[in-house]
């Protein structure tokens, strides 16, 4: 008993003695953070803007901005600054119907703002994902990377983004997202992660720590690998995938697993759904959107799985599946169930209702809902439009997970997350 | 009848009758879709320009959509609603492209549009909005109408 006793004061002076950091605490929508994702679209007329605004009243806040393409090649990135209670602006527009668009800052530049970017806004860029109208697509990522008493003294700082070290990100801005057409318009608030603890350069390892165990992410069953990260270096954070992750209990810079020698660390989603099962095989976080699919009507759905083909680097790691294979549901609105499939391995899928390859396919059911089980963490949405008007609907996640513990490890299951609902 | 009850009577009918000739010789002047692309797509264009939604309407592929006319009067007036969040300042019809070359068939025309951003609640651009993109036109029964690339990339 004693010697029980002193094993687990040892893990627990090991747990708080080394620090803490969930990859993000939470995701909950209409919430500040230290971390934004969205998706972008532009050409056939249509622009994307994106606006950052600070909700700190007495912090200069750097934020690093990515722009990746529906593949996640890697765009351009540019870091801004914002001043207490600043608001910051992009505009994504194409330059041709073959995936070329162009960054333009709107920002104000106010009360001495000066708005330093890094790089040169402005000069066309080319994504590899368009559709058959011209539409090019993809996402962009803010992250939170330092702060300062001055935009001089922000920029030149990198205290959330280091090269070893992960330190969380204060929960200073909130991100809106915009589509503009030549005829239709609407915006959205986007997807904000709380507590955003950025992996720094080295990316993450799985390296067993000193108490000689260690749990693995790709059920290769041994706890050895190192999945690079996509940061632009240090103090310029991108979000890597197993940032989109609430674990159970990670100790940088190695994994203290909870779930017994040589099993699966035990992680969910932060980004998106939960799910409880343990482990990496989930037992399907799920989602429902609404749809109307006739001649009047066409619904997209649109969901974007960042970095998701680094996921493959990880081996089995099941939650690299986007929407392929899935076990989806669709109802009609009598309850009545219809087929459904889909495929689409891309970071982000554009995908229509109907009958089509790579599409929903609703057979008869003209309007309803459909339930998605996609495993890997996403944000999406549906967009359902006439010839005269349009509407945009987030997803409904069945579940969110949010830590809220003191992070002890445990034999199976989860201790420091609560689900909601 | 006594002669200044005639007069009366007469001026009212000859009113009448110049009212009648005006309105039809306003309606004679409406502008709609023709044979002639490039005059089709400057028409529309010139239309929205001088806030003549309504008549723009007409030129759009979906005002001769197969429905019934109590859902075309609904489209329209939801389209009247959204055209005039948006409006537009100048237009230049920089190229005419090969006919039914696009993707879908239609023809494409570039264009460089001059307008205002929408209304949204969020901090918006200042200034003009300019947009260059490749417009899409269809010729259907031998009059060139405008399609609406929508959000989703629906062709309406």
């Amino acid at each position: 008993m004693k010697k029980n006793v002193f094993i687990s004061l040892i893990l627990c002076v090991l747990v708080l003695s080394f620090g803490t950091a969930m990859a993000a605490k939470s995701q909950i929508d209409n919430v500040p953070g230290g971390a934004a994702v969205t998706y972008i679209q532009a050409g056939a007329g249509m622009d994307a803007l994106i606006n950052v605004q600070s909700v700190n009243p007495s912090t200069f806040t750097k934020v690093h901005f990515a722009v990746w393409d529906g593949e996640s090649h890697h765009i351009y990135d540019w870091s801004a600054c914002l001043t207490p209670y600043d608001n910051y602006g992009v505009v994504i527009s194409a330059t041709d119907a073959t995936g070329g668009i162009v960054i333009n800052d709107y920002s104000d530049g106010f009360g001495g703002n000066s708005v330093p970017s890094v790089g040169n806004p402005g000069f066309p860029a080319t994504f590899a994902t368009y559709t058959t109208s011209g539409i090019a697509y993809g996402y962009i990522t803010a992250v939170v990377s330092a702060d300062g008493t001055s935009c001089s003294a922000a920029m030149g700082a990198s205290q959330y983004s280091q090269a070893t070290l992960e330190t969380e990100a204060p929960d200073n801005i909130f991100m809106r997202m915009a589509l503009v057409s030549s005829t239709a318009a609407m915006a959205m608030n986007t997807a904000m992660l709380q507590n955003f603890a950025n992996f720094g350069t080295d990316g993450l390892l799985e390296t067993t720590n000193t108490l000689g165990i260690g749990c693995f992410m790709n059920m290769d069953l041994d706890a050895t690998d190192t999945f690079s990260s996509i940061d632009d270096g240090v103090g310029n954070p991108n979000i890597d995938w197993y940032e989109l992750l609430v674990t159970e209990s990670l100790i940088l810079p190695d994994i203290l697993h909870n779930s017994g020698a040589g099993v699966p660390c035990n992680v969910t989603n932060a980004l998106g759904a939960s799910y409880t099962s343990g482990g990496p095989v989930p037992a399907g976080p799920r989602y429902w959107a609404r749809f109307n699919d006739n001649a009047d009507y066409q619904t997209v759905l649109v969901t974007v799985a960042p970095d998701l083909s680094h996921a493959p680097a990880a081996g089995g790691f099941d939650r690299y599946d986007h929407l392929v294979g899935q076990a989806h549901q669709m109802f009609d609105d009598a309850e009545v169930p219809g087929s459904v499939s889909t495929v689409c391995p891309d970071e982000v899928c554009f995908t229509n209702f109907g009958a089509g390859l790579n599409e929903l396919h609703n057979g008869s059911i003209a309007a309803g809902e459909v339930r998605l089980n996609i495993p890997f963490p996403i944000l999406g949405f549906v967009i359902t439009e006439s010839a005269a008007w349009a509407d945009i609907y987030p997803l409904i996640a069945e579940q969110k997970a949010i830590w809220d513990g003191i992070n002890l490890p445990v034999i199976g299951g989860f201790q420091a997350i609560t689900f909601v609902p | 009848m006594s002669r200044r009850r005639y007069e009366k009577a007469l001026a009212v009918l000859l009113l009448m009758i110049i009212i009648g000739s005006l309105s039809c010789a306003s309606q004679a002047k409406r502008v709609v879709p023709s044979a002639s692309l490039d005059e089709s797509v400057r028409n529309f264009y010139q239309l929205k320009k001088d806030r003549k939604i309504e008549e723009a309407w007409y030129f759009e592929r979906r005002s001769i959509a197969s429905k019934s006319s109590d859902e075309l009067n609904k489209d329209k007036g939801q389209y009247l609603q959204r055209e005039s969040s948006m409006p537009l300042k100048d237009f230049t019809v920089i190229e005419i492209g090969k006919e039914g070359s696009h993707a879908k068939g239609f023809t494409p025309v570039k264009v460089k549009l001059i307008g205002s951003w929408p209304p949204l609640n969020m901090i918006m651009p200042e200034g003009d909005r300019v947009q260059e993109f490749d417009d899409l036109w269809e010729n259907i029964d031998g009059k060139w109408y405008h399609v609406i690339i929508g959000l989703t990339g629906t062709y309406w």
